[in-house]
């Protein structure tokens, strides 16, 4: 069974390039939210087995967004990882703090995201 | 899919999101470009900077994704300045030149996918004592882009192919090959793969077809046929041989879509695994695959059942289906071809067994589509073909949010080619266009021939604009060859074209069709020599979308007609005092959106550019002067937007086109 991600980003061609990114470099299978609000449903209803998620975005942001999937019980296992155009160490470890699983940088490479991912949770490589 | 393809893969499918999105990241600028309007007030604007800040750091997050890393770097730094920079010295930062250059960027950026390697020109060896035969063989095969050469007998051809390689070998049976030579030619052929031979012979007897088989012949003619005929036989032959194909495996054992992967893989044949047979019709859908093979027992939906639906559907009931089963009694064979499998695979799998049963399968299949669905004349798609095609690629483009341009095309004044220059001359016309049109699309796009002088294009993933710049590119390469004909002067051909986009002209191939054809009519009305869009408004008497006001034939005819060419309507002034006098309102009063302004002599430019760029008329034409390289590097009239002279035909139409979306 291959891995289901979740992307949560409030731009259409950073999600699409995501997904097409998972998809076809990896195989992985792609669920996609354009908001905090619609992750939080979609992360209960099909528990992927990861979340990218977008830290800048409108009403409800990234760090926001993860504390709620941490208190909803059916999502507090998922992990988490941060999409950030700002890579700082003090936001580095800001969102460790969080509970973030890892923090990628933005803009990613399409062709090596999810070797990226994969790294950071552990996985084998795709 | 080969894994050395991935990368590429997936490039192209980011070339198409690049592509679908430029606009939204265009947009992007607006609010930046709303600042440096507002300058110098907006460095202390706090909504303005923190809007355009917002801009920049997603323009910074999107634009290395697509291969853009100076368009991040830059954006970043706009970002950067704007949150940070005191107003003082932000007012000093140059934002609007670094604005400007984000947009070009923007603008002129296209994903690199990489080229297509150049094809290799085919080599037919034709093996024939006949001379004349020899000859006009040599003579169309070479005009068709292959290289020939002529061997007269066997030992001649044996020395050639010690020199060098051929892809196909055209033997004629009855006078190159004695009786007893059979066995030789089997030889020679079997020593140099990977060669196609065509054998030929002068009766068409079964002794002579015996003889074919044993020398190992690919395919067979009697020499009856024409000549075009038989290099038309090659060209299918070399295309087999070539080509690459995609399965459709379904079965629920993992480890038996692997090694199917894996065998066929080798083979050049592409497979698309599936687990999951509710998925089935999806993926159908997605992979276009040429062949399935199907596993008998499965959980959901049984092989059966699948089988009876594909041979159910309009679509799909051609597709090749080979079964796979590990059992192998009479009962559930039977069972298996009365659901209309065309062939049978018992599991264990034998590799070579499987590999040649799908290879013949599909070579044959193809061979029979070629025939069906291709035009004999041209080697594009025949209507019925593309109907199907197109039909699929935009239920693909809804399911993943693209657009799709359709574009009719149609041959200006072609009956007068035929009743000029003969039938022969009109045949030459259409096929170069077919050649012209096979060469500028992508394989993801189709380009069909409709009847007659009408072919068709689909362009999956494009929008109107991007379509019609390259029907113009085609239509300019196709003004500029020139025909020969056998009798008579040389001529030049040109073409109209009309435009209809998905989905926001129509959903559906008909209205598509409806309308583009209502475009075209248009085209045709306004002279032809063009490409109109369903957009493409109809000239008024008073307005025009370009003025050139220009007293050299030689610089303004040309760019008219490249102009025109592209749907805009235009007016031609070689005189500027009457330029003046429309221009500016004076007399009679005509409007243009767009006023381009060559080089003329002693004060007539500046004198005509000062008037314009000071009418109070709204909305104000935009104005752009066209300067020689020689002339000196300020702008001949402050305010005004320069063009060097020779100007670049692609980049002028994109800013051309800039005007026309605000």
């Amino acid at each position: 069974m291959s891995k289901r991600i979740l992307i949560v980003d409030d731009e259409d061609d950073i999600r699409e390039v995501a997904a097409l990114s998972l998809e076809t470099v990896a195989g992985y299978q792609v669920l996609s939210a354009r908001s905090g609000r619609d992750a939080l449903g979609i992360a209960a209803a099909e528990h992927p087995d990861a979340i990218l998620l977008d830290v800048m975005m409108p009403d409800m942001d990234g760090p926001t967004t993860l504390q709620k999937l941490q208190a909803q019980a059916s999502t507090a296992d998922i992990p988490v990882v941060f999409l950030t155009a700002k890579v700082q160490p003090s936001e580095r470890a800001r969102f460790a703090s969080l509970g973030a699983a890892a923090v990628l940088p933005k803009p990613f490479d399409p062709l090596t995201l999810a070797a990226e991912l994969a790294a950071a949770l552990g996985w084998p490589t795709p | 899919m080969s894994q050395a393809n991935l990368p590429e893969q997936t490039k192209q499918m980011l070339a198409a999101v690049w592509s679908k999105n430029r606009g939204l990241l265009l947009h992007r600028l607006d609010s930046l470009e709303t600042f440096c309007r507002a300058l110098p007030q907006s460095v202390s604007d706090t909504t303005m900077r923190s809007e355009g800040a917002a801009d920049a750091h997603k323009l910074a997050g999107s634009l290395g994704m697509f291969g853009l890393a100076e368009g991040t770097t830059l954006a970043r730094d706009i970002e950067q300045r704007l949150n940070s920079r005191p107003p003082e010295e932000l007012l000093a930062d140059g934002i609007p030149a670094k604005v400007a250059q984000l947009r070009t960027m923007i603008e002129q950026y296209e994903v690199m996918t990489e080229a297509p390697p150049p094809q290799r020109r085919h080599r037919v060896l034709i093996i024939e004592d006949s001379s004349g035969l020899a000859e006009q063989i040599h003579a169309t095969a070479t005009k068709r882009g292959m290289d020939a050469a002529v061997a007269a007998n066997l030992d001649a051809a044996r020395g050639l192919l010690k020199k060098e390689s051929f892809d196909i070998v055209v033997l004629d049976l009855g006078s190159s090959v004695a009786e007893d030579e059979a066995e030789k030619v089997r030889d020679l052929v079997l020593s140099h793969p990977p060669m196609q031979v065509l054998a030929l012979t002068s009766v068409d007897s079964f002794e002579d077809r015996v003889t074919a088989a044993q020398i190992g012949a690919h395919g067979f003619l009697p020499k009856t046929v024409s000549v075009p005929e038989i290099v038309d036989t090659c060209e299918h032959l070399l295309d087999l041989q070539t080509a690459e194909f995609k399965i459709l495996a379904v079965d629920d054992d993992a480890s038996i879509l692997a090694a199917l992967k894996g065998l066929l893989g080798q083979h050049a044949i592409r497979v698309t695994a599936l687990s999951d047979p509710r998925l089935f019709w999806n993926v159908l859908q997605d992979s276009m695959p040429d062949l399935v093979i199907l596993d008998l027992e499965m959980p959901n939906f049984s092989g059966l059942e699948l089988c009876r639906a594909i041979r159910n559907d309009a679509q799909w009931n051609r597709l090749p289906i080979l079964f796979l089963s590990s059992s192998n009694d009479p009962e559930t064979i039977t069972s298996i071809f009365s659901a209309g499998a065309d062939d049978f695979v018992a599991k264990p799998i034998i590799t070579i067994e499987l590999t040649t049963r799908v290879r013949n399968r599909l070579e044959r299949d193809r061979l029979y589509r070629t025939l069906s669905d291709y035009d004999q004349l041209t080697n594009v798609r025949n209507r019925r073909s593309s109907n199907v095609v197109i039909a699929n690629y935009l239920r693909l483009a809804e399911r993943h949010g693209l657009p799709v341009s359709l574009v009719i095309i149609d041959l200006d004044k072609f009956k007068r080619v035929n009743d000029t220059y003969g039938h022969q001359a009109g045949d030459d016309v259409l096929q170069h266009l077919g050649g012209l049109l096979r060469q500028s699309f992508r394989s993801e796009d189709v380009v069909a021939r409709w009847g007659g002088e009408e072919f068709v294009v689909g362009m999956f993933a494009m929008r109107r604009a991007d379509a019609v710049e390259r029907m113009a590119e085609v239509l300019e390469e196709l003004e500029n060859h020139e025909f020969q004909p056998s009798a008579g002067t040389r001529f030049r051909v040109s073409f109209s074209a009309g435009l209809a986009e998905f989905p926001v002209d129509g959903k559906d191939l008909h209205t598509l069709y409806r309308l583009a054809d209502e475009a075209l009519y248009r085209a045709k009305h306004a002279g032809g020599r063009r490409i109109y869009s369903t957009t493409t408004a109809p000239a008024l008497p008073a307005q025009t979308d370009v003025a050139i006001v220009s007293t050299d034939v030689a610089f303004s005819a040309p760019l008219r007609h490249l102009l025109e060419m592209r749907g805009y309507s235009v007016e031609l002034y070689q005189n500027p005092q009457t330029a003046i006098h429309e221009l500016t309102g004076e007399s009679s009063g005509m409007t243009a959106r767009i006023v381009l302004l060559d080089e003329m002599p002693g004060s007539a430019t500046v004198d005509l550019a000062t008037r314009l760029r000071d009418l109070s008329i709204e909305p104000s034409p935009a104005i752009f002067v066209f300067a020689s390289p020689e002339s000196p590097a300020e702008p001949v009239v402050a305010g005004l937007e320069q063009i060097t002279k020779p100007y670049k035909t692609s980049w002028l139409m994109q800013r051309l086109r800039r005007v026309f979306s605000h």
